[in-house]
């Protein structure tokens, strides 16, 4: 029997120093919509507890309700013994769409927030400088809000909600949608805010997330559950490894499993296990001889919007049977760019074509209805049900009466939508949501497919199937184009580009964009990651520190003479260590380190 | 509670004054709108194109027609001589009046003989039909002074009519003075309309929420915000109204100012409740533009008299605060304003500046998200 | 295409669109129930008529003869609401700054002395000018009540005779709601339009939508189909009602009339959607919606009449399609003219509705950029 990792353990007893606490938590919404069931949380000060779970598993409603924004059905929320309803002013709360106004300045953000809390004005220049040199804003103090990226609004909420100094900060899904390097200055800023005494709530769906935290909790229907997780790392181990298979990797791995790690009586799965095994040479795939013509072709395309360039200067080639990655953070231009190539934008100069013609020519039709588009936001009508839905793109993109019911039966039965095939999609969670999309992008078996996020907040369940099923259909001759933010799906792409404002920077195939990478890695093995990221944080940038479940990796440029420097500063700390050697930089590092060098070059 | 509410009310000030559509909204359109309403609204028509069909021929009977077209209303509608049929010449909407003097016109008034002129009026354009007919009616009479003065020994009545307050009975007062009403009623509303439902749809309003500020301070906040913009609206538009159209104010501005004021927060409670109520800036902006529109225009006493509407629609009226501003604005540009009499209008717009914070403070009290 | 209809794309389109539209219960209620309601409100409620003129009289005179003048006032219940006879001039004439009386009628004491000696009555008669045009009507009734008060002493040597045709009760509902009719549709037909299409592209359905194979007129008619149904359900329930409630005639063409109503519900929707692809977001085209339905409204003579407005305002009117088709309702229901006569506002029409649906049609793939 295996036993869980220590950091998943069942719920401590309460204890005299608890900070939050939540008990009976219910929420029904009109009559019978069950969001949160019945669930129990405690927090101590100074703690970082992640909140997973997919999308529609009910950890907004459950963030909202601790955060005192709504009003739970059954239930109680105290803060010291408080009740939250008058409490909730020593709470922080950071929500999805960082409600932000996005006509003021960062500092009039700021000084609104301060405002409301009734901060003292002198308090408040102090706490302003610090808080804003802490999430890295301190030179864009008077840009309007509505004018900084994703990530830099999100920093901005996460400013604004410290500046009266909460106890508490909760965050709802603080990193979806930004690039790498973001997500990492933000987890680094939350762990930085947990060392110095304030305990934090983050909601997420995305599994690397959790692994800053000090305590995980499962999510799922309503309910609360702390026990899991770690059968949920294995199960994505085994959808990896599946994975592999159904490409016909080589499966044997490159580096061996470090005897170290199994410690006697525990059982974790390093991060490491799952980079190491795609860290292996490809096996060569069947290409198509009998198409000479790239199938996707750009070619130095622009697109301005006024005087900025969304996408500026890009080229690149996609032959049939492929499956691309187009790779890049929200405001990148991957949207953009996929709208040139499905024809619904004209590239200010530069040209596109697909199967050899222009999506906005003469033969556009044509072209579209050999195509398959799914949208970022996946585009189903909420007034549909699901086979409604599936038969509405089924009929526009042509298929004959006679054959369309079977061909929507069988769509219905390949993706296990057909118990909810009267259901109709506004009420449907998002994972389910995203398999119908796809049905009905790939009905008409199309010869490309452009697949925009179409893994984004799902469980892990759904992105498996969407996988194997995008997998299939490379290999039955479509070419496919896939954007993501997940870095582990990036290995799955035969080749990828990375974007960012609206320029490529790396390109290849994943391994060759991380043989392309300068940088190394330093790697070793801790107890208490956050801790050490703090001691890191005084030699090296924010943005080379990852941290995991129990370990840490520092990019670097000269691994070697790091490992020294590193190994002399936990020493000289006195902080406990072990396995301390140099690596390969894996995909999501590489990445990193392409999007900071762009950063640091534009300015 | 006074600090929030000045944070509220600087995070509004900020947001309104760099948003180019409230600008638009506040300044230009009013004052496009008060440009539209003042010259295109007329109820009296002048320049009847009218018909004469002479059948007579005498000098007599063309000194009719001379003094028919001679009044401000009627106007020859066609240069040449029509010879057909009255109703042709309404269906073809060649005329709206057709005049047929008789054969034997001036040999029956010669002999004292009553004479009868047929005056045919299309009723389907209703306000000239109204001008027409009642002009009509009255030429007879006046035509008849003129011709053969009365017989001394008859009796007749001789009214001395005298018109107060607007004695050129000048129609631009009347709509002028109302459009203030409209104008002002239309857009502060809708601006705090759009303001609060963007609030409540981009999730701004979740830091108010969550810093536990007092639902009034918040309000007031808001409402400090829109009533400036509508206190300068209004000076605006009164400043240009009275400039293009040589009107002044009557009495002192003291009644017309507090009478504003207190109109205007009720303006932009309105749409700060239907921005709460509705919770999305698109319902809000349909239901503040089509409620306001619908009522101040047309309900309001603005174009078309209140004591003609029918029970029970004339209640509607008394809901609509516009109808007392627009008194308001009436008399103080027209009759002149005493308190005494401004209570009647006065306390309702105060009771409905009143009701409606009520309202607004019930379903933000609990400063939550509702489901 | 040798394809059997039930292969068509189109098909799919509407199908999906009245599907959407007819569940949204809400849109449905908001395209019905407003111009109905609008239009029987307002058929009720607009009214230039001069009646229930309140007067209060103050006779100072006190004889038969002023008391008989008195009763011709006061008897006269279809023009005027007799408020209070006052003996004290006044208290009458503040009544009129309070506004509690529309107008004041006094009666000198001299009233039957001047009678008598000059056979000439003179009385006072006080008007609120503040309503222009009620007071310059009102004004002629006190003339003609005058002139016709002892009957057949001085009418005066002509008399004129005035019928009015088309509308001989002058029934401010048979002008009204014609026009008010046109405007309802205006409001709501735009403002249903533009969202509609709006929340395509927000939701980002519209994006797939413009990946089909299928043509943008396709994908503009099926998205004005069920709006269509909605609005013309709302145009014969309308006129159904109204012939009911105000006996509004019909005297043309029913099918012209139910012709010329769909062009113009067409030539609604087809702005709404132009108005869509031209805003950048929800808010924007609502307000760009209100903002050009005022003028639409005001300038088209439906609900203010169009011939006393400036020359300048009335040119500017003719740029205006609601103008158009409230001249041919009203026209056909109440004169039953026909296309001879009306040549000329129906090729307009037609020519609005098709042009704004050409524009409509090419604007639509250009939404995105």
């Amino acid at each position: 029997m295996e036993q869980l990792p220590r950091s998943a353990s069942k719920l401590p007893p309460p204890e005299p120093e608890v900070l939050l606490l939540g008990s009976g938590l219910t929420k029904i919404y009109g009559k019978s919509t069950l969001a949160v069931d019945g669930v129990h949380l405690a927090l101590k000060p100074g703690e970082v507890l992640a909140l997973f779970g997919p999308d529609g598993a009910g950890k907004t409603t459950l963030l909202q309700m601790l955060a005192g924004v709504i009003k739970p059905t059954a239930g109680v929320v105290t803060i010291y013994g408080e009740d939250i309803r008058t409490a909730r002013r020593l709470c922080g709360y950071v929500a999805q769409q960082f409600n932000l106004s996005q006509d003021l300045s960062v500092k009039e953000n700021m000084r609104y927030a301060a405002d409301l809390h009734a901060l003292p004005r002198t308090h408040f220049a102090k706490q302003c400088d610090r808080l804003l040199s802490m999430v890295g804003l301190e030179r864009f103090e008077d840009r309007m809000t509505a004018k900084l990226s994703g990530g830099m609004k999100e920093k901005l909420a996460i400013a604004c909600a410290m500046v009266f100094d909460p106890k508490l900060l909760i965050l709802d899904e603080p990193t979806t949608g930004i690039d790498p390097l973001g997500r990492r200055e933000i987890h680094h800023t939350l762990v930085e805010l947990a060392r110095l005494g304030t305990s934090v709530i983050l909601g997420t769906s995305d599994l690397d997330e959790v692994e800053i935290a000090d305590r995980i909790a499962l999510m799922d229907h309503g309910r609360l559950d702390e026990s899991t997780i770690a059968a949920l790392l294995q199960d994505r181990e085994q959808a990896l490894a599946r994975k592999r298979d159904a490409r016909t990797k080589i499966s044997t791995s490159v580096h061996k499993l470090d005897p170290s790690m199994k410690k006697s009586g525990e059982f974790t799965i390093p991060p490491q296990v799952i980079q190491a095994v795609s860290q292996q040479p490809q096996a060569p795939r069947p290409l198509f001889v009998d198409q000479p013509v790239p199938c996707i072709d750009v070619t130095g395309v622009v697109k301005r919007f006024g005087a900025f360039a969304a996408v500026d200067g890009v080229t690149f080639s996609i032959t049939r049977g492929e499956i691309f990655g187009l790779l890049g953070a929200n405001g990148a231009g991957k949207s953009t760019t996929i709208q040139m190539l499905c024809g619904l934008q004209k590239p200010t100069s530069g040209a596109v074509r697909i199967l050899g013609e222009d999506p906005r020519g003469a033969a556009a039709r044509k072209i579209r209805a050999r195509m398959g588009y799914m949208n970022q936001r996946f585009s189903l009508y909420d007034g549909l049900t699901v086979a409604e839905n599936i038969d509405f793109y089924a009929w526009s993109y042509g298929i004959p009466a006679s054959v369309r019911k079977t061909r929507v039966g069988d769509a219905l039965a390949k993706l296990e939508l057909g118990d909810i095939r009267n259901e109709p999609v506004a009420r449907l969670p998002r994972g389910w949501k995203q398999r119908v999309a796809f049905a009905a992008a790939t009905l008409h078996s199309p010869d490309v497919l452009f697949l925009d996020e179409p893994t984004a907040g799902t469980d892990s369940k759904t992105r498996q199937m969407l996988w194997s099923l995008i997998n299939e259909f490379a290999a039955a001759g479509a070419t496919v184009l896939v954007t993501t933010h997940f870095l582990d799906e990036a290995e799955f792409c035969d080749r990828l580009v990375l974007m960012v404002a609206g320029r490529l920077v790396a390109q290849g195939s994943p391994e060759q964009v991380r043989q392309n990478c300068d940088q190394g890695a330093v790697e070793f093995a801790a107890e208490e990651p956050q801790e050490v990221s703090h001691i890191l944080g005084e030699h090296f940038e924010a943005w080379r520190v990852g941290l995991h479940q129990d370990s840490v990796r520092v990019l670097s440029s000269y691994p070697a003479a790091d490992l020294q420097l590193i190994q002399r500063q936990l020493q000289a700390r006195e902080v406990e260590f072990a396995n301390l050697r140099t690596d390969v930089c894996t995909l999501e590092e590489a990445f990193i380190a392409a999007i900071s060098k762009t950063r640091a070059q534009a300015q | 509670m006074i600090r929030g509410m000045l944070a509220q009310l600087n995070k509004d000030w900020l947001e309104f004054r760099r948003d180019r559509l409230s600008v638009a909204l506040a300044f230009f359109l009013p004052i496009c709108s008060l440009f539209l309403f003042s010259y295109g609204i007329r109820l009296e028509s002048k320049h009847i194109p009218t018909e004469i069909v002479d059948n007579d021929g005498t000098p007599l009977s063309r000194d009719f027609a001379r003094r028919i077209y001679a009044t401000a209303a009627f106007v020859p509608a066609s240069a040449q001589q029509f010879d057909g049929d009255a109703k042709d010449a309404l269906l073809t909407g060649r005329a709206r009046a057709v005049i047929n003097i008789p054969c034997g016109f001036e040999a029956g008034i010669n002999m004292n003989r009553t004479t009868q002129v047929l005056f045919t009026i299309d009723g389907t354009a209703l306000t000239e039909a109204h001008t027409a007919k009642m002009i009509a009616e009255n030429f007879g009479t006046v035509f008849s002074m003129l011709v053969k003065p009365p017989d001394p020994r008859l009796f007749y009545l001789l009214p001395k009519i005298t018109v107060w307050f607007n004695p050129g009975l000048q129609e631009a007062l009347f709509i002028v003075s109302g459009a203030f009403g409209v104008i002002l009623w239309m857009f502060p509303s809708l601006l705090a309309a759009v303001s609060m439902s963007r609030d409540l749809e981009h999730g701004e309003i979740i830091q108010p929420f969550c810093a536990n500020l007092d639902p009034a301070a918040f309000l007031l906040g808001k409402v400090g915000v829109y009533l400036a913009a509508g206190i300068v609206q209004s000076i605006i538009i009164m400043s240009i109204g009275c400039a293009l159209f040589g009107f002044h104010l009557v009495d002192s501005p003291v009644i017309l100012i507090c009478c504003t004021i207190v109109y205007l927060t009720a303006a932009v409670l309105f749409g700060i409740l239907l921005g709460v109520l509705t919770r999305n800036q698109t319902a809000a902006v349909q239901a503040t533009s089509s409620g306001g529109f619908f009522s101040s225009l047309l309900l309001s006493g603005f174009v078309y008299p209140l004591n003609n509407i029918p029970f029970p629609f004339s209640l509607l009226s008394y809901v609509v605060p516009a109808r007392y501003y627009i008194d308001v604005t009436r008399d103080a540009f027209m009759r002149g304003s005493e308190w005494a009499m401004v209570s009647r209008n006065f306390v309702p717009l105060l009771a409905f500046a009143v009701l409606l914070f009520a309202w607004c403070w019930w379903l933000l009290k609990d400063m939550r998200m509702k489901d | 295409m040798n394809k059997a209809i039930n292969d068509w794309a189109i098909c799919a389109l509407i199908l999906k669109e009245l599907r959407l539209t007819l569940r949204n219960h809400h849109l449905v209620f908001l395209l019905i129930f407003p111009p109905i309601v609008q239009v029987i409100i307002l058929g009720y409620c607009l009214d230039p008529q001069v009646r229930n003129v309140r007067i209060a009289i103050a006779d100072l005179s006190c004889t038969p003869e002023s008391r008989a003048l008195v009763r011709t006032f006061t008897d006269n219940r279809e023009l005027f609401v007799p408020h209070l006879v006052f003996p004290d001039a006044r208290q009458v004439a503040s009544e009129l700054v309070s506004e509690s009386a529309d107008a004041v009628v006094v009666i000198p004491s001299t009233f039957s002395g001047k009678l008598e000696r000059f056979h000439v009555g003179e009385f006072q008669v006080l008007l609120n000018g503040v309503d222009a045009f009620t007071a310059k009507v009102a004004r002629g009734y006190f003339q003609l009540i005058a002139a016709h008060a002892f009957p057949g002493r001085h009418t005066g040597i002509v008399e004129t005779l005035v019928r009015v045709a088309f509308n001989p009760g002058l029934l401010s509902a048979w002008y009204f709601v014609p026009g008010v009719l046109g405007a309802a549709i205006t409001l709501s037909g735009t403002l249903v339009s533009s969202a509609s299409m709006l929340r395509e592209r927000e939701s980002g359905t519209l994006e797939q939508l413009l990946v089909l194979p299928v043509t943008s007129a396709e994908l503009l008619v099926a998205k004005m189909v069920p709006l269509f149904g909605l609005l013309f359900a709302d145009v014969c329930i309308a006129i159904m009602l109204t012939s009911y409630l105000f006996s509004l005639p019909n005297r043309g063409s029913m099918v012209l009339y139910l012709f010329f109503s769909a062009v113009y519900i067409l030539v609604t929707i087809s702005l709404g959607s132009l108005m869509a692809t031209v805003c950048s977001s929800q808010r924007q085209s609502q307000l760009l919606s209100f903002f050009i339905n005022i003028p639409l409204i005001l300038l088209s003579g439906s609900v203010v009449p169009l011939e006393s407005m400036p020359e300048a305002l009335r040119v500017l009117s003719l740029a205006d399609p609601l103008r158009y088709y409230q001249i041919v309702a009203r026209d056909i229901l109440l004169k039953g003219l026909g296309p001879h006569e009306l040549g000329d506002e129906m090729l307009c029409l037609l020519g609005f509705c098709v042009g704004l649906l050409s524009i409509c049609i090419v604007r639509i793939r250009h939404q995105l950029s």
